[in-house]
């Protein structure tokens, strides 16, 4: 065991969404202390939405995250329908699907393909790949784009999606253009198996650390859930979405400015491995091919496969979506005018709406007077159920790591690596940058 | 005319961060002839990437922390800027990360202009602070001059007033 001081800190991690920062300090093998701290401003979501009215909330809330903002859309339609009792088409529900393949796929292949294979390559960003590995890169930017053509196709645009409303489509894709993408999709398996092999020639570079843990996320008997279900653990089984709060328990910790969240453990993981654990049999029989490739089984306890947990679920969501398109037009695409607004009678009442965001579980729930304007509002969403898994495998990994007289530098990396596996989305939405000008 | 862009990026819901959406929208709005796109991109990083791939000039229009007052702004070049430091980007990828990717991959528009705003705050706030509200017709007025000198560049139609 190495008997040397570690010092491992460092601040605004790189390649997450947002700050964050790791802490971990060690004197003669012996930790003390080991910190995930979060130190992004609060969203106070419930500032956002109360006053506003069903018709803004979903427009209002697609700003959140500009990765996720189809699923924040999607969660907010559907607490609003919900609380509103308001029922879409089958046709509708199945655009909708469409729409949350896109999102998963563009943030799956964002993360993959610019985030963690930098990792993999040895390199500290995505940038050298462009002279180390064109042809890879190039690929990723093809599938991305892809993703990106599919979310403008359907929703109106690549990010705040505008065509999405209560009670439907504002304005529908023809079906020209979805046997335009449909031919799309199914050229591009050429290049997810690319991506793949890459992922395999590496998959060394993926630690070997495993800690059990709970996995939460939506289940449905019909399909792999992302658009509905019910809640389903690893832990405690399945139960109604409307008992959100006693399953994500969220509380404030003295590291962080982000909630943490626990149900029947400590803490417990959302997310693509979530997902695939709880749901695994329901994958497309070629994503199960990508899956076994990596020998990846339910349950597995690895946080780092959550990265090709991500790439599995990318070959589902073009599998599905190319399903998707096939029904679509078997039944024929039902018309509909262009800006079409769905007749909606407003009613006082309370909605949950949940939907499975690339990073996770997401939960909006909100609550309308008389005239359809909001009273309250409550909004959990993936990264902040995430945090407290992190810290628990980051308490047992970097013991591990120095026990096993790892430097500085490959704890360093180890529990990088750890952190962008988790692909947190920690401050969902500033953007500016630090501008020093060369003198 | 060459393809000519404009790119919003920020977030309108954290107050003075959406000044490129709010100043990109409102120009969207003015007397500006066809053949000029503009794009609300938003917060997520690489997708400026694919915006770019399809343009042969580029003016971006984003918040910047930099020295001077709440309301000041001005335009440079990418390669203006300090590429060493530690940039911070609460994103996937920040606006430098993907021109310089934008280049390596061969796709960068021939120029690239960047409209850096200094803002007054970015709290939870579906609206600008005053001090940049008062300040916006001037920053629509400069951002409108900046774009209608490029397309008076390329030949293009000049607006009427």
């Amino acid at each position: 065991m190495s008997d040397e001081k570690i010092d491992v800190d460092v601040e605004y991690l790189t390649r997450v969404e947002g700050h964050g920062n790791i802490k971990v300090n060690a004197n003669d093998g012996q930790i003390e202390k080991c910190e995930w701290q979060v130190i992004e401003t609060p969203r106070y979501f419930e500032s956002m939405v109360v006053d506003q009215s069903w018709k803004e909330l979903h427009h209002i809330t697609s700003r959140i995250c500009g990765i996720c903002s189809i699923g924040h859309t999607l969660a907010s339609l559907k607490a609003t329908e919900a609380a509103l009792g308001v029922e879409i088409s089958e046709q509708d529900k199945l655009l909708r699907k469409l729409a949350l393949h896109a999102e998963n796929m563009q943030s799956h292949v964002l993360h993959v393909g610019y985030l963690a294979l930098p990792d993999l390559m040895g390199e500290g960003s995505v940038i050298p790949l462009a002279s180390s590995h064109p042809d890879e890169l190039k690929t990723v930017i093809r599938l991305h784009r892809l993703s990106n053509e599919m979310s403008d196709m359907v929703c109106g645009r690549t990010t705040h999606p505008q065509r999405l409303i209560p009670g439907g489509f504002s304005k529908i894709p023809s079906e020209d253009e979805l046997l335009q993408l449909q031919d799309k999709l199914k050229n591009s398996f050429n290049d997810l198996m690319a991506v793949a092999d890459l992922c395999e020639e590496k998959a060394d570079k993926f630690p070997g650390f495993s800690r059990e843990t709970e996995f939460i996320s939506l289940t449905n008997e019909e399909e792999y859930a992302f658009y509905e279900g019910q809640v389903r653990s690893t832990d405690t089984g399945v139960s109604p979405i409307t008992e959100y709060e006693d399953i994500t328990n969220e509380y404030v910790v003295e590291q962080s400015t982000a909630k943490f969240a626990r149900n029947n453990r400590s803490s417990y993981m959302v997310g693509a491995l979530a997902r695939l654990n709880n749901n695994y049999d329901q994958l497309s029989p070629m994503a199960k091919g990508v899956a076994e490739r990596f020998n990846l089984k339910p349950v597995n306890h690895n946080p780092y496969m959550n990265n090709i947990a991500q790439l599995v679920e990318v070959v589902h969501n073009v599998r599905d979506a190319i399903n998707i398109i096939d029904t679509l037009l078997d039944n024929g695409l039902e018309p509909q005018n262009e800006y079409y607004e769905p007749q909606v009678d407003v009613q006082k009442g309370r909605g949950i709406g949940a939907v499975e965001v690339p990073r996770g579980i997401l939960f909006h729930d909100y609550t309308y007077n008389e005239e359809g304007i909001c009273t309250s509002g409550n909004c959990v969403i993936p990264t902040n159920q995430n945090h407290a898994n992190i810290q628990q495998d980051m308490e047992k990994l970097a013991p591990e790591l120095i026990e096993n007289d790892k430097g500085e530098d490959e704890i360093e990396l180890s529990l990088e690596m750890l952190v962008r596996a988790y692909d947190p989305c920690i401050s969902c939405s500033t953007h500016h940058l630090d501008v020093d000008f060369v003198e | 005319m060459a393809k000519l862009g404009v790119l919003g990026i920020g977030n309108t819901l954290k107050g003075d961060d959406g000044i490129g959406i709010v100043l990109v929208n409102r120009l969207q709005d003015k007397d500006i002839p066809g053949g000029v796109e503009f794009h609300e991109v938003g917060t997520s990083g690489m997708n400026i990437l694919h915006y770019l791939k399809d343009l042969e000039t580029a003016v971006i229009v984003d918040a910047i922390r930099s020295e001077g007052e709440p309301g000041e702004s001005v335009f440079f070049h990418p390669d203006e800027v300090d590429s060493d430091i530690e940039v911070r980007s609460t994103h996937d990828a920040n606006l430098l990360e993907a021109i310089e990717l934008s280049e390596a991959m061969g796709e960068r528009p021939d120029r690239i202009f960047i409209m850096g705003v200094i803002p007054k705050d970015m709290p939870i706030r579906d609206e600008l602070s005053p001090a940049l509200q008062e300040k916006l017709p001037e920053l629509l007025g400069k951002l409108r001059d900046k774009v209608v000198s490029l397309i008076e560049e390329e030949g293009g139609n000049t607006p009427s007033s």
